[in-house]
């Protein structure tokens, strides 16, 4: 199995987890209260400004790695483009698909080894969702982009082009004096 | 259609009923209270014989809020093979070890309405350190048990067969990280004893259609790091592959097949081809590091699988039914025959929760058609703000009604928001003046997103106008919202809010929305939910803090709470007498009240078992094996309709005929599923409204659903109700099987039969 960047830098950061600290925490399991080593600070994504498409809307979905969920319900199709400018997201009347050949597509987290469209397998397109909505884990609100702002583009068919832009912020971590 | 005239048999809740009362202060029947004259049928279901004399309707000891009985446990003990009548929980062995009385961490109602329960976390009572250090080596496999009542609610116990569920008797293969090298076995102590390689605890239950209960997954302790002898290690908390069936004719386990992953907190839904659907699950608790699946590494179970009860077969679906879902989730048959994650869930791994955990927030169904998930949106958005909603909200933005925590995480919300960002507010949320809100204030005003540690309870579905069933409502009250903290699931402070989502289907369209409901009048996590005959919902037990993020310091809540689903609000009823804190249960039972049990907390500070009782804390000082019975309202009157005679087994679409004694007063008639249940999950937790088409007499007309996605094969209790100036009043049930008839293995007998033939074939056992 090919492994992504992404989720080698996961792997070795729980093998490190794991070897590295012995799991001297008592409470590693369960809630993470007084886990060793852990960062001062969470890396919060927000968003700053809407797309200006009618029909869209996005919310960021908060954990420690930021995702997103947007959702499309406008009268033509909307693409989402990756990191490279590329169409990643394509939200339609039939659902949102996703391109495999997307230098984004092994982040996305319906993206699963040997998934295809079986409607037309030639193609890199696949559905991911039968609605209007579709939330994932987007490499620019990731750890790795650090502090700053992000923009994620989108364009319709009819040739409207927008993007959804925020910022990423640095929290610091909850104390557990409250405990 | 089999019939059955409801005689003694099932007369014996109402008389234990009645008993019950009787010992709480007096059966009213000399009180000369006249407010109701009406001479109804007796409380035993005969109509041949009235009742000598009329009994008031409301007797002398009625209370509105419910009263709880005096808790009751199992009265012995097996020490050194000797059973030992005590009163207490524990007793030490010659070799000083604690043997204890298991408490109710799971419960299921039996067809025959008795109780089988499993216990949770054995073994921690012999924690001398720390849990961490020593649960891989003294926990063992977790034992079972069988509740019945007799006359005057007198219980009896009986010890299923095996005991403990009876998997992996020769050891677990455990999947250790060095497992395959040379190291394999020197680093670990996965092989050292085979007494906890198949725990019961922590597995799913799940009601199978010819009235038998499978568990699914559960643990394998050890520890890892540790080594053979020391009791000093890292203890490692393995999701095994495991599914057992208990029969409760033979009060036996059996073996069936294994699932393609080991799942520790999975979660079962029944489908409509009376297939079982798993999800979720972790297979390393502690350190979720799999060298052979890398993507894997840091997160659930994505991969769900499919159980053929005819086979005893489970089949991983194709990776389009993959999914990165908490454990524990919190899902839901629709109408549609689609399965729905309600955003709800546990979450423990790694550091607390998942690499992808933000994907749990999103709200989602699995075709099983198609075999693919589609998100359906962010959990409690789009919110629809009646008047309720918005005196909620209202309160929830008042500053100065939040705790010290809660108040904090607002302020600092609200003060990084000077810039009035919109995101798309004006899109997610309905509402007569939003101008004033975003999005993140919205979310964390209705705790959306993933919510933790609380029930998400289906509440009755209706027929509409054409009587078909499309549309769901979900109340989720309290628990832990994510608050968008990174401790886990998200928070440590419970809610008392309260929302209902809707879902309304149409084919495979969907529609979702959220409301705001009255809220609780306390905060609460870890309340187990009951849905009552009289359509209403009561949460049980809880805490005040969550205990898992630190064990022992979570206050008991001891007050239940009833929702009305007319005016959407919360009111508190009887206190129990018991703290139940985590592993608590509680079961709706065949004569409308409710069986309360449970609480198996995690050690003090995952030390060992200290109780902080005295700083007004729950007592963490062991399980607790003892029961409660909750008798509602309803269920102290003597005027509760009887169903007369009802049939045995039903099919959708059934157009069938009941006897009732009072057909004129009873508007209503409920046929509620029997409840299993573990972890505040019961995947198939439903209750139906059917029609009344006709009445001819003490004969109502009723009709079943006509799909088998509103009303999936399996056991159900049927009650009938009236309405009262006190309240919706209803009957003892009437016990239903609804079949499955396009299932080629429907009948208890035939599925048993070829599950353990098939299970033969494949294992190639000669018996």
């Amino acid at each position: 199995m090919q492994m992504t960047k992404k989720a080698r830098t996961l792997a070795e950061a729980a093998v490190f987890a794991l070897l590295g600290t012995a799991l001297p925490s008592t409470l590693l399991a369960h809630g993470a209260v007084e886990v060793d080593n852990a960062p001062e600070h969470i890396l919060q994504a927000s968003i700053s400004q809407p797309a200006a498409i009618p029909g869209l809307s996005a919310v960021i979905l908060d954990a420690p790695q930021p995702g997103i969920l947007v959702s499309y319900r406008g009268s033509s199709v909307l693409t989402v483009e990756d990191t490279e400018g590329e169409g990643l997201l394509r939200f339609g009347p039939e659902g949102v698909m996703a391109n495999r050949s997307s230098a984004d597509w092994p982040g996305l987290s319906e993206a699963r080894p040997g998934m295809v469209n079986s409607h037309n397998k030639d193609s890199s397109w696949v559905k991911v969702s039968a609605t209007p909505s579709f939330g994932w884990l987007d490499p620019r609100l990731g750890v790795e982009n650090g502090e700053g702002l992000w923009r994620i583009p989108v364009i319709t068919d009819s040739g409207a082009q927008s993007e959804i832009r925020g910022r990423l912020t640095r929290n610091p971590l909850p104390k557990d004096d409250h405990h | 259609m089999n019939r059955t005239k409801i005689g003694f048999y099932r007369g014996v809740p109402i008389l234990l009923g009645a008993a019950y009362l009787s010992a709480c202060g007096g059966d009213g029947a000399e009180s000369g209270n006249t407010a109701d004259t009406r001479t109804e049928a007796p409380a035993v279901a005969d109509a041949a014989q009235p009742s000598p004399r009329p009994l008031p309707a409301i007797p002398e000891n009625y209370s509105p809020i419910g009263v709880f009985s005096a808790p009751f446990a199992e009265p012995t003990i097996v020490v050194d093979g000797e059973v030992v009548e005590t009163d207490e929980k524990c007793i030490t062995t010659e070799d000083g070890l604690q043997e204890c009385k298991p408490a109710a961490g799971t419960m299921a109602l039996l067809p025959d309405d008795r109780l089988l329960y499993l216990n949770a976390l054995e073994g921690t009572e012999n924690v001398e350190l720390s849990i961490v250090a020593e649960f891989g080596e003294v926990s063992v496999n977790d034992q079972t048990r069988v509740l019945s009542l007799g006359n005057d609610d007198r219980p009896d116990w009986l010890k299923p067969s095996p005991l403990r569920g009876g998997a992996n008797p020769d050891g677990n293969d455990s999947e250790t990280l060095l497992g395959g090298t040379p190291l394999d076995g020197l680093l670990d102590t996965a092989d050292n004893t085979n007494r906890n390689d198949g725990a019961l605890f922590c597995s799913d239950v799940i009601g199978l259609a010819d009235g038998s209960v499978m568990a699914v997954g559960g643990t394998d302790y050890y520890s890892e790091p540790g080594i053979d002898g020391l009791p000093l290690g890292v203890a490692e908390l393995e999701g095994i592959k495991n599914s057992r069936i208990f029969d409760p004719t033979t009060n036996t386990w059996r073996q069936t097949g294994d699932m393609n992953f080991g799942r520790w907190y999975p979660s079962m839904v029944t489908l409509p081809d009376s297939k079982i659907f798993v999800a979720s699950g972790v297979t390393k608790l502690l350190k979720p590091v799999y060298p052979e699946e890398p993507i894997n590494s840091g997160r659930n179970v994505v991969q769900t699988e499919t159980f053929n009860p005819c086979t005893g077969v489970w089949t991983q679906n194709p990776s389009t039914a993959d999914r990165s879902l908490p454990l524990y989730p919190r899902l839901h048959l629709l109408p549609n025959g689609h399965v729905l994650y309600n955003a709800g869930g546990q979450a423990f791994n790694p550091f607390g929760q998942g690499y992808d955990q933000a994907l749990w927030n999103i709200v989602a169904t699995f075709d099983p058609a198609s075999q693919r998930w589609n998100d359906i949106g962010y959990a409690g958005l789009p919110l629809r703000l009646d008047e309720v909603g918005l005196g909620q909200l209202a309160s929830t933005l008042n500053l100065t009604n939040l705790t010290e925590e809660q108040l904090r995480l607002f302020t600092e919300d609200l003060l990084s928001s000077t810039d009035g960002l919109i995101s798309s507010v004006t899109d997610l949320l309905t509402s007569p003046d939003d101008s004033l809100l975003t999005t993140d204030t919205l979310i964390k005003a209705i705790g959306g997103g993933m919510r933790g540690s609380t029930s998400s309870t289906m509440l009755p579905l209706k027929p509409d106008e054409n009587g078909e069933y499309n549309n769901v409502e979900l109340l989720t009250a309290g628990g832990v919202p994510s608050y968008a903290l990174l401790t886990s699931p998200g928070g440590y402070l419970p809610t008392d809010q309260s929302r209902i989502d809707r879902i309304e289907t149409n084919g495979d369209q969907i529609g979702y929305e959220s409301r705001l409901t009255g809220a609780l009048n306390q905060p609460r996590w870890y309340g187990t939910n009951v849905v009552m005959p009289d359509g209403s919902v009561m949460v049980f037990s809880g805490g005040t803090r969550d205990g898992v993020v630190l064990p022992g310091l979570e206050g008991a809540i001891m007050t239940a709470e009833r929702f009305d689903p007319d005016t959407e609000t919360w009111t508190e009823m009887a206190s129990g007498h018991r703290p139940r804190t985590y592993h608590n249960t509680a079961v709706l039972m065949a004569d409308g009240r409710v069986m309360i049990g449970g609480h198996a907390p995690i050690n003090t500070a995952y030390l060992s078992h200290i109780s902080l009782e005295d700083f007004g804390l729950a007592p963490n000082d062991g399980r607790d094996p003892s029961f409660e019975i909750y008798t509602p309202p309803y269920a102290m009157r003597n005027d509760r309709p009887t169903i007369l005679s009802a049939p045995e087994q039903l099919s959708v679409g059934d157009s069938f005929t009941i006897q009732v004694d009072q057909a004129l007063d009873i508007d209503k008639v409920l046929l509620i599923r029997r409840t299993v249940m573990t972890h505040l999950i019961d995947g198939d937790q439903r209750a139906i409204e059917l029609p009344v088409k006709a009445r001819n007499g003490r004969n109502l007309q009723l009709e079943m659903p006509g799909k088998q996605s509103v009303v999936p094969a399996g056991q159900y209790m049927l009650f009938v109700s009236k309405s009262t100036p006190e309240g919706r009043v209803p009957s003892v049930s009437a016990p239903i099987a609804v079949v499955n008839e396009a299932f080629q293995c429907q009948g208890d007998a035939t599925m048993a039969q070829l599950d353990q033939d098939m299970l033969e074939l494949l294992t190639g056992a000669s018996g």
